[in-house]
């Protein structure tokens, strides 16, 4: 009963009324790749992106984030640190809307994390649905992401000569009051949505040799692959492929103090499974120290662990990591590989 | 806990130079902003680019520059001797830096190229950083020196912490910046094989990382040089990129040789 369409026209008309009001967030072009950024208007953003360097989540987990002001004099004064200013985070794709569901279940439902919780409320999320495979990296297909669920309050669908608008949430309704021009979505437009949804789901030519719903149990059957060995030593642990994870959430915490030693900051900031330090404990030993180790743990916690835990994909076929990875290590080739080498066991 | 803080004293503290353009010590003295609260918590002994006067007690030594002459050596024993604490300063005390470049060659060839006809004037030795003759208790890195990291390592030192120093490559804090990378402007870059903490400041600027910092605790060289190798450069390249600041391998004499094949 809410769905809207809207014309393309009236689209950048309403984008340029919320720029002028609120801090909008959008897909702008840099060369040959693309960055989430605020934008002024309309003008400033590119549609037809594929999936960012770093994902949209960045502005609901900071790669920076303050969470305390700290001071003692004679008594010790703690300050609590929250953002909650609205935004609008225009044009997330499906699958960084699946990975800011899986966000919102550790960090608002199991942990409650004040931080991300302040940040979340204030993001207003307007998803774009894709109808073609953004390029040879991505594979949300296979993870069942390409579908949008959840995780946004408004989304729209390319339906040629304008966009036709879901709602997902309360305040996706209320924001369609700020889409001058839509019109009420009728039977015809719904039948038109339908057929654009099969079209779509004939482009996404499958690149898994395995189901998405086989890969915790490939995984699980893979503990001694020898492929293990070989990623270890490509990899060069620069942490481009969990920096570039919408799904990755792992954080350190450190102090900046201040040249008064008596007050500061407390921060965190993002940590990644792929460095030496991060399984390191209080005595200098690392569990995981062995760069295979490390790589097969990535693999594991994407495609496995987040999986059985929180029963939603932890990789959301983005296919940022495989985009980014200097040497190759990607998502698609690594499931395959596995798939079709079952019995290389060290 | 905050009882348990150690008495914040006031260390008294010496800089030296050795061979550098002594741009590290400016970086100091370029703290303008934060000079007088510096000043609260230390007291500089000998610090000749700041002031004339001179003092013998100290308990923290900054050592910028690199070794390049025997007496070097024994100026930095009496140093250690001296200093209940030792840190370098700048990319010429740690790893080797620019005066290390002088290991790609002969040394004699270069005393030459330098003074003519005086050489014999100036005994030069293989270049070496600073904890190749002394111990180190840490280092405060770069090309010149991060204002923020010198005055995260002073903190640290008065509050009785380890000073920070990041583990990993300059790569993970340059993909958090989210640069557009070298590799992928069809250039080459050294970011994944050195030490972060200068917040990837040559990639930011559209340049690219040229190891300034030295070694990160963990570098995957031999994938980075079999990636170098894909993107064309030779061995001889390599070997040259590294030395412009890594010119020194333990047990080499600080004379770093070309890699194999
Ligand atoms: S991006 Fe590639 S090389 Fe870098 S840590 Fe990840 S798998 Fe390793
Ligand atoms: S593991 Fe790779 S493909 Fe999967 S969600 Fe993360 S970045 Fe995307
Ligand atoms: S463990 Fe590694 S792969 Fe998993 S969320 Fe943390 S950084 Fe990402
Ligand atoms: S530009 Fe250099 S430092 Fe930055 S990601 Fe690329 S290789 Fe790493
Ligand atoms: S990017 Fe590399 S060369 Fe530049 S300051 Fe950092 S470590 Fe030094």
């Amino acid at each position: 009963m809410f769905d809207r369409v809207i014309g393309k026209s009236d689209l950048t008309d309403s984008l340029d009324n919320l720029a002028e009001r609120y801090r909008v967030v959008a897909p702008v072009s840099e060369g040959t790749r693309y960055r989430f950024a605020e934008i002024d208007g309309a003008r400033d953003l590119d549609e037809g992106y594929i999936p960012t360097a770093l994902p949209p989540t960045k502005y609901l987990r900071p790669p920076r984030e303050n969470l305390i002001t700290f001071a003692w004099d004679d008594e010790i004064q703690v300050e609590p640190v929250f953002d909650q200013s609205d935004f609008i985070l225009f044009g997330v794709r499906p699958c960084d809307l699946h990975a800011i569901r899986l966000l919102d279940e550790i960090f608002d439902r199991e942990k409650d994390d004040g931080h991300y919780q302040a940040r979340r409320l204030g993001a207003s999320i307007i998803g774009v649905e894709c109808l073609e495979p953004c390029d040879e990296h991505c594979f949300c297909h296979a993870m069942g992401t390409l579908e949008a669920a959840a995780g946004f309050d408004l989304l729209l669908t390319d339906a040629g000569d304008g966009y036709y608008v879901r709602v997902g949430t309360d305040k996706g309704r209320q924001l369609l009051t700020e889409l001058s021009g839509a019109r009420e979505a009728v039977y015809e437009d719904r039948r038109r949505l339908r057929k654009i949804h099969a079209r779509r789901d004939q482009a996404f030519e499958p690149r898994l040799d395995v189901e998405g719903s086989q890969i915790p149990a490939l995984l699980a059957d893979s503990n001694d692959s020898l492929l293990w060995d070989v990623l270890g030593e490509k990899c060069l642990s620069c942490g481009a492929c969990t920096n570039a994870c919408p799904t990755c959430f792992c954080f350190d915490v450190l102090d900046d103090l201040g040249l008064d030693l008596k007050s500061g900051t407390r921060y965190r900031t993002w940590d990644s499974c792929q460095l030496e330090e991060f399984a390191m404990v209080g005595t200098g030993e690392s569990f995981r120290q062995p760069r295979d180790m490390r790589v097969k743990h990535r693999f594991n916690h994407k495609g496995r662990y987040l999986v059985e835990r929180y029963g939603m994909p932890g990789c959301v076929g983005c296919g940022r990591c495989g985009r980014d990875c200097l040497v190759g290590i990607d998502p698609i080739g690594v499931f395959n590989q596995l798939k079709g080498q079952p019995v290389e066991r060290r | 806990m905050y009882e348990n803080l150690p008495a914040l004293k006031k260390p008294r503290v010496a800089v030296f130079e050795l061979a550098s353009c002594a741009g590290c010590q400016l970086q100091i003295l370029n703290l303008e902003d934060e000079l007088v609260d510096v000043l609260q918590l230390i007291e500089f002994a000998y610090f000749k680019e700041a002031m004339s006067n001179t003092s013998e007690d100290y308990d923290l030594a900054l050592i910028e520059g690199a070794v390049t002459r025997a007496s070097d050596e024994q100026k930095l024993l009496e140093i250690r001797e001296k200093a209940a604490i030792v840190g370098t300063i700048g990319s010429c005390a740690y790893p080797v830096g620019i005066p290390g470049l002088k290991n790609s060659g002969d040394v004699e060839a270069a005393s030459e190229l330098v003074y003519g006809a005086k050489a014999a004037l100036f005994p030069s030795v293989p270049v070496k950083p600073v904890d190749a003759v002394i111990d180190v208790d840490f280092h405060v890195l770069g090309c010149p020196i991060e204002k923020d990291e010198f005055l995260h390592t002073l903190t640290a030192l008065l509050i009785g912490k380890k000073p920070p120093i990041p583990p990993y490559s300059v790569c993970v804090e340059c993909r958090m910046k989210e640069n557009v990378c070298a590799f992928d402007r069809g250039e080459t870059c050294l970011g994944a094989v050195t030490r972060a903490g200068c917040g990837a400041l040559c990639p930011t600027y559209g340049s690219r990382c040229y190891g300034c910092r030295g070694p990160a605790d963990d570098p995957n060289e031999p994938s980075l040089e079999a990636l170098l190798e894909k993107r064309g450069k030779t061995p001889e390249q390599i070997a040259a990129d590294y030395a412009l600041y890594n010119g020194y391998r333990e047990g080499t004499a600080g004379r770093r040789e070309a890699p194999d094949g």
